[in-house]
């Protein structure tokens, strides 16, 4: 955690021994509540920041040391900021009060606001103008104590597009898990050809890919699911459009080149000729294709 | 969920741009689209703009623009033209902060979907107001973020009555700051709130430019972005107050209200 380095303050401020706080964690009162990590690689803007921590401190001790009168109010103020949207604000407001000096500090920030890196900061601060003294604190706000930490929303490696739907609302199956979206355009722009829909309505999948980031077994056995489906989607969409082809030159981030990086990860074994081999199993044999595939991508390699 | 639009990646946003400059307005009301083959969209967060729901929005802004003129030239509702958009864009967008902090997502909406009301707005833009290498400056971003900045959701009967407080001149510098004051949508609505409406004999633009040097250098000491609206308010109002009565420059956190008491105190 860093503090704000040898800044010169109009006033004088509050130890930082006199103030005992906690490392954050993330998602309190769940199975998943843990100490907030750096990074947060599979969050996304649905889902808010809800986060935890406890401050220890003696409010009189903190008056006398910043000079302030005994009557003088205090609280502890968490403030945001995030970037690329360079929005900023409270996340909470806590009042301090002479009878305790244990506060649980929780705070819940919509993840809508969110994004990129985000900035969180804790303070202590005057929580009611006072009257002016010499080198002591007076106006609302003033900075007595502060901590911050900075927390990493998303990694840079590229996230596979999903969105979550009702399916009963669309023209797809209504009791269907999943589906994905393939644009036809081999030349488009992966990003926006490729979309995995996962239905809203189906609790078991959304609860899987809600816990992506630390699966149960069942969790796990879905997930392994999706990814073996989906890739033999993604294999057969390309092994059926005659104009793609491994010797084709497709640009960076189409989705020809996507597809022609599959068949390479998952189809070397059958590539000697290029894709003969694996176009000729697939129209010929296609549960050996769909067998072929599961093995390639150790579904349910986990469970065993 | 909110929506996702498309976005469109710098190389192809500046041939896009280029092709603009080169027809005439008659050229440019057929030349937009719903889509554009090197779009893509973010991976997550949200539900893919259909390309029915990018004509639906087409079609408002483009009657939007009607309303005040178009195709003729804007003249001089300009401030009003920007005031109805910002507030029909905000409402009917579906887009969060994130997302609209995307600068090739509004490339886009200004290259591929509106091009025609893009030029119309601004005939003959730089690149900026199209391009969104800095969204405070583009021709729609702008204006949705305006809008996102002085809502007030505590008047659910008009959450927008703030969008007119500051022309765009002044509203201009708000959004330059948006690194540190800008980005406050507190601090701003208690700015719109508390600005007065008469400035006889002041020069507001000078006034304003004033108060945000006085709240920033302010903000290094005191935690303006996480009070509560009441005390925030308060001392918006006597920061402008102090700003209109040629108190503030002598003021300076830390300083005495009362009397020159301290090394920090100049009265």
């Amino acid at each position: 955690m860093a503090g704000r380095g040898n800044r010169a303050w109009p006033y004088r401020r509050v130890r930082g021994d006199l103030v005992k706080a906690s490392p954050w964690t993330i998602d309190p009162d769940t199975d998943g509540e843990r100490e907030v990590p750096d990074s947060l690689p599979d969050w996304d803007y649905q889902t808010d920041l809800r986060l935890r921590r406890r401050i220890s401190l003696d409010s009189a001790a903190c008056r006398e040391v910043a000079g302030l009168p005994p009557d003088a109010s205090l609280a502890i103020s968490v403030r945001w900021n995030a970037l690329p949207s360079l929005l900023r604000g409270s996340a909470a407001w806590l009042p301090l009060r002479d009878d305790s000096q244990e506060y649980l500090v929780d705070v819940e920030i919509e993840g809508e606001r969110l994004g990129g890196i985000v900035n969180l900061e804790t303070m202590l601060v005057l929580a009611a103008p006072d009257k002016p003294r010499p080198a002591v604190a007076h106006l609302v706000g003033s900075n007595l104590w502060n901590d911050q930490i900075e927390i990493r929303l998303q990694g840079n490696a590229p996230l596979f597009p999903i969105a979550q739907v009702p399916f009963s609302e669309s023209s797809l199956p209504y009791k269907a898990a999943w589906f994905l979206e393939l644009g036809a355009d081999l030349n488009a722009t992966a990003l926006g050809a490729i979309q995995l829909l996962v239905n809203q309505e189906h609790p078991t999948i959304v609860a899987a890919v809600g816990r992506a980031s630390s699966p149960n077994d069942v969790d796990r056995a879905v997930l392994s699911a999706l990814r073996s489906d989906v890739v033999r989607t993604m294999l057969e969409r390309a092994l059926e459009d005659e104009a793609f082809d491994m010797t084709e030159v497709f640009e960076k981030d189409t989705l020809g080149a996507v597809l022609q990086g599959l068949m390479r990860t998952y189809m070397s074994s059958y590539m000697d000729d290029g894709l003969l081999e694996i176009r000729r199993i697939r129209a010929s044999d296609p549960p050996m294709f769909a067998t072929i595939v599961q093995a390639a991508t150790d579904l349910l390699a986990d469970e065993r | 969920m909110s929506t996702l639009y498309p976005r469109l990646p710098m190389r192809a946003a500046r041939e896009r741009f280029k092709d603009l400059r080169e027809r005439s307005a008659t050229d440019m009301s057929r030349w937009y689209d719903t889509t554009h083959l090197a779009q893509y969209f973010a991976p997550t967060g949200g539900t893919r703009a259909t390309q029915e729901r990018l004509s639906v929005l087409r079609f408002q802004v483009v009657e939007t623009a009607k309303a005040h003129g178009f195709p003729s030239p804007l003249g001089r509702s300009v401030h009003d033209f920007d005031t109805a958009l910002a507030r029909e864009l905000h409402t009917n967008m579906d887009l969060v902060p994130v997302e609209a902090a995307e600068r090739p997502m509004w490339a886009f909406v200004a290259l591929v979907l509106l091009p025609d009301v893009a030029v119309w707005r601004f005939p003959d833009p730089p690149d900026d107001r199209v391009l969104a290498t800095d969204i405070t400056r583009h021709v729609f971003g702008r204006l949705w973020w305006r809008a996102e900045l002085t809502r007030d959701m505590a008047r659910l009967d008009d959450p927008y009555h703030l969008l007119g407080v500051f022309p765009e001149r002044n509203f201009d510098q708000i959004l330059a700051r948006r690194r540190s004051i800008g980005g406050s949508p507190e601090l701003i609505r208690a700015l719109a709130k508390e600005w007065p409406k008469d400035w006889t004999g002041i020069d507001e633009t000078d006034a304003l430019r004033d108060v945000l040097k006085h709240l920033m250098r302010r903000g290094a000491f005191q935690d303006l972005y996480g009070l509560p609206e009441a005390p925030l308010r308060l001392e918006v109002a006597r920061t402008i107050s102090d700003v209109r009565h040629g108190g503030a420059h002598s003021r300076r956190a830390g300083d005495l209200d009362d009397g020159p008491v301290g090394r920090h105190a100049r009265r």
